[in-house]
């Protein structure tokens, strides 16, 4: 009875040592998953960016009175570059835009043949615009702009020497004009993407204008308003993410009353980049 | 002091087994059929092919208990393989073992990843395929997380023992380098030479090129496949290929050994009898040995190994009596002549009807909740469910004139959860699917799935995962699915026209 009493403590202490865990442990098999869900994203919302343009005009230039009438007939020709910078946020973009340039004209009197001159006209702008983009769906993206455009025309002319004639304000055969238009701007536009990287844009503006003329010797000028426009219209390529490249037509008429009117319209392109963040 | 005596006493009577025989062998075997990791396959007999070698070096060869361990699956942790084996090798290194076997089964490496040669070799548990890295220069590749050969070799050239068995049932097992490494660590210079010795076939012929002197053991690697070939499971044979060619021609020694003898299994014996079925044994049309052939690395050579001892065998064959006849020489009489064995009865209780029930191989086959009547003495049971391709051994000793009730589990847990993959982020629920069956949604815990292997599918909004699973009665299972939600891309620049400037 005692031998008994001492095996089964005898058991006792060891059956801790050589018992196995009772219960099993589990095995564990670990998988993972993502989710893409758009309900914990935060969307990237802010972009900024530059471009730089170029518009090359060439062809038939007119130049016109204040009553409409054809006055001079002749050429143009030269390049305005620009450059633009623009931050997003959303559908709204808010862009910067200087352009400056010289562009050549060669000109004939309509009155007197024997005249013709040769103006350099330095065209110098900024603009600040403001576009709302609306995407309508995946063709079909319209955008509608706001802004302000501030254009700067110096002209320089020369009468050519055979003409024998002269400018009589100062007795010579050099002229010197600067035209500032200021204008209010509102547009429509719209991108129709073929597919992701290529399309087209196309908007036109109107440019509410107020204009004031000075001849270099300050003591003609002469200030008027009227309404203009622009229009670009162009095929654009997405080359990679954020890469932009444009070309295509761009037309610009700046209405300044009875300042007078200039016309341009030339190839357009530009290539731009925008960061999305 | 006289109780102290007892106490010490019972404490031997419970380490020791009854009646168990002093044995001179260590015995390691490592089985894994489940990985933690989810891009590696499970494997349906792996871990039960080990077992049932474990049984019958324990049943009927002539292992102790204590001297045979095994590690299976979720034990089977490199941390776990690695601290076995550097004890053994310890142990051996105080009390030298005559004998000492390793068996493999489960997911081997080949020798070359992605056209860079490589040491990692096999597969734990927790070893997880995507953790390689160059190791230094020379394209060699590395992976921690896998058993390293060289280690492993070093760990073999350690091991005091008279005689080594290597066996490994996995692919690309017969990894010519490994034998060649193992050798060279011993001081042997060895040169391999395709093709076999004495005309048998998977036999590496192994010379001494100068330098090392006599090697004090003789080593035995036992491959399943060549290194450039993987090594197969089949259902029809509810186990490895090697693993079945190894319990069949030990099942027929020991069919044909008498009871109370026991027969020595030489290494060339169980080489032979496995290449013999490697080219009798029929699967899918073909012999086994169209897919692959095994492989024998002899260590020094093929003749200084040939007679070692791969295993002793307790002969299963009723004893021929003798008739002492007045007029005639005593002659022997066939078994059947002989006085009836004395019979038992076993009742395998596995809950279900439809499990099939082997005894000692292929010898009997029934069905499990039905009486069987087998003579007395051990017998090795499999279990088998086919519909779940699910195996499993185990063994009865039969007593004369009793009916013994064996309650055999066939059946497992899953639980299947869900979790967030960050702070502050809702582990949202999936819907689990069992072999295509919806079962439920995550948290769930299904405590009474048969054993063997499944397919477990989830889904969460237009997201599916699917994977192979083993489940195991004695290995409850828990998949856990971590759900990390990520941003969107943003939609509202796939038409472009958000790059596009003004």
């Amino acid at each position: 009875m005692k031998r008994a009493a001492w095996t089964v403590l005898a058991f006792a202490l060891a059956l801790p040592l050589l018992a196995p865990v009772a219960l099993a442990q589990d095995r564990v098999i670990d998988e993972e998953i993502v989710l893409m869900d758009p309900t914990v994203s935060a969307p990237q919302k802010w972009a900024a960016g530059a471009s730089a343009e170029a518009w090359y005009i060439a062809g038939p230039y007119k130049t016109s009175n204040a009553a409409g009438e054809i006055v001079s007939n002749g050429n143009i020709k030269g390049t305005i570059p620009g450059v633009n910078v623009f931050l997003g946020y959303d559908k709204l973009t808010l862009q910067y835009s200087h352009r400056e340039g010289t562009l050549e004209v060669d000109q004939k009197d309509v009155q007197f043949p024997t005249i013709t001159t040769q103006s350099d006209q330095k065209q110098t702008e900024d603009e600040v615009t403001l576009r709302w983009l609306v995407k309508a769906n995946k063709h079909f993206s319209p955008y509608i702009l706001a802004g302000y455009n501030e254009t700067a025309l110096s002209v320089k002319t020369e009468i050519n020497a055979a003409s024998g004639f002269v400018y009589t304000y100062n007795g010579t055969r050099f002229l010197g004009e600067r035209t500032t238009y200021k204008s209010g701007l509102v547009g429509l536009g719209a991108i129709l993407p073929i597919n992701a990287k290529l399309g087209f844009r196309a908007d036109g503006r109107l440019l509410f204008t107020s204009a004031v003329y000075k001849r270099d010797d300050n003591r003609t000028s002469l200030s008027g308003s009227g309404i203009g426009g622009a229009m670009t219209g162009t095929v654009y390529l997405n080359i990679v993410k954020g890469l932009n490249a444009q070309a295509g037509l761009k037309g610009q008429v700046l209405n300044g009353g009875d300042v007078g009117t200039y016309n341009r319209v030339g190839m357009f392109a530009s290539l731009g980049y925008s960061q999305k963040f | 002091m006289q109780r102290a005596i007892m106490f010490l006493l019972a404490l031997w009577a419970l380490l020791i087994p009854a009646g168990a025989a002093a044995a001179d062998g260590k015995a390691l075997l490592i089985g894994i059929s489940q990985y933690a990791d989810p891009e590696m396959n499970d494997l349906a007999y792996a871990d039960e092919d080990v077992k049932t070698f474990g049984s019958i070096l324990q049943t009927f060869g002539d292992y102790r208990a204590v001297d045979v361990d095994i590690l299976l699956n979720e034990n089977a942790t490199k941390q776990k393989i690695v601290s076995s084996i550097v004890a053994l090798v310890k142990e051996s290194q105080k009390n030298p073992l005559d004998h000492f076997l390793l068996m493999y089964a489960g997911h081997g490496l080949p020798t070359n990843i992605a056209s860079s040669k490589t040491n990692s070799f096999l597969a734990p548990h927790d070893a997880y395929l995507n953790q390689f890295f160059p190791e230094g220069t020379g394209g060699l590749l590395g992976n921690e997380t896998f058993i390293n050969k060289a280690w492993l070799i070093r760990q073999l050239s350690a091991m005091n023992a008279k005689s080594i068995v290597i066996i490994l049932d996995s692919c690309y097992s017969g990894a010519k380098d490994f034998g060649g490494l193992y050798a060279d660590n011993l001081g042997f210079k060895t040169e391999f030479t395709a093709g076999g010795g004495d005309g048998k076939r998977g036999i590496k012929i192994v010379r001494k090129t100068g330098g090392g002197g006599t090697l004090d053991r003789r080593i035995a690697f036992l491959a399943s496949s060549r290194e450039n070939q993987p090594s197969a499971e089949y259902q029809e044979l509810r186990h490895g290929a090697l693993s079945y060619t190894m319990f069949k021609y030990l099942d027929e020694i020991r069919g044909a050994t008498d009871v109370g003898e026991t027969k020595e299994v030489s290494v060339d014996g169980m080489f032979s009898g496995i290449n013999t079925l490697f080219d009798t044994v029929q699967v899918h049309g073909g012999a086994l040995s169209k897919i692959h052939q095994p492989v024998l690395v002899p260590i020094p050579d093929f003749d200084g190994v040939k007679d070692m001892r791969f295993v002793s065998m307790r002969g299963g064959k009723p004893k021929a009596v003798l008739i002492a006849m007045a007029d005639a020489p005593a002659a022997p009489v066939p078994p059947a002549a002989a006085p009836a064995a004395k019979l038992g009865e076993i009742y395998v209780d596995t809950g279900q009807d439809d499990c099939e029930v082997s005894i000692d191989g292929d010898s009997i086959r029934s069905r499990s909740n039905k009486p069987i009547e087998l003579s007395e003495g051990k017998h090795l049971v499999s279990v088998y469910l086919a519909k779940t391709n699910y195996n499993r051994t185990f063994t009865v000793d039969v007593a004369a004139d009793r009916h013994e009730t064996v309650t055999v589990s066939v059946r497992g847990q899953l639980s299947v959860e869900s979790r967030p993959g960050a702070g502050g982020q809702r582990a949202p629920s999936l819907e689990v699917y069992l072999d295509g069956e919806h079962v439920g949604s995550t948290g769930l815990k299904l405590k009474n799935i048969m054993a063997g292997t499944h397919t477990l599918s989830v889904r969460i909004d237009n997201i599916s995962r699917t994977r192979q699973i083993e489940i195991r009665p004695d290995s409850p299972l828990l998949v856990r699915y971590k759900i990390t939600r990520q941003t969107a891309p943003a939609k509202d620049d796939d038409s472009g026209a958000g790059d596009v400037t003004f």
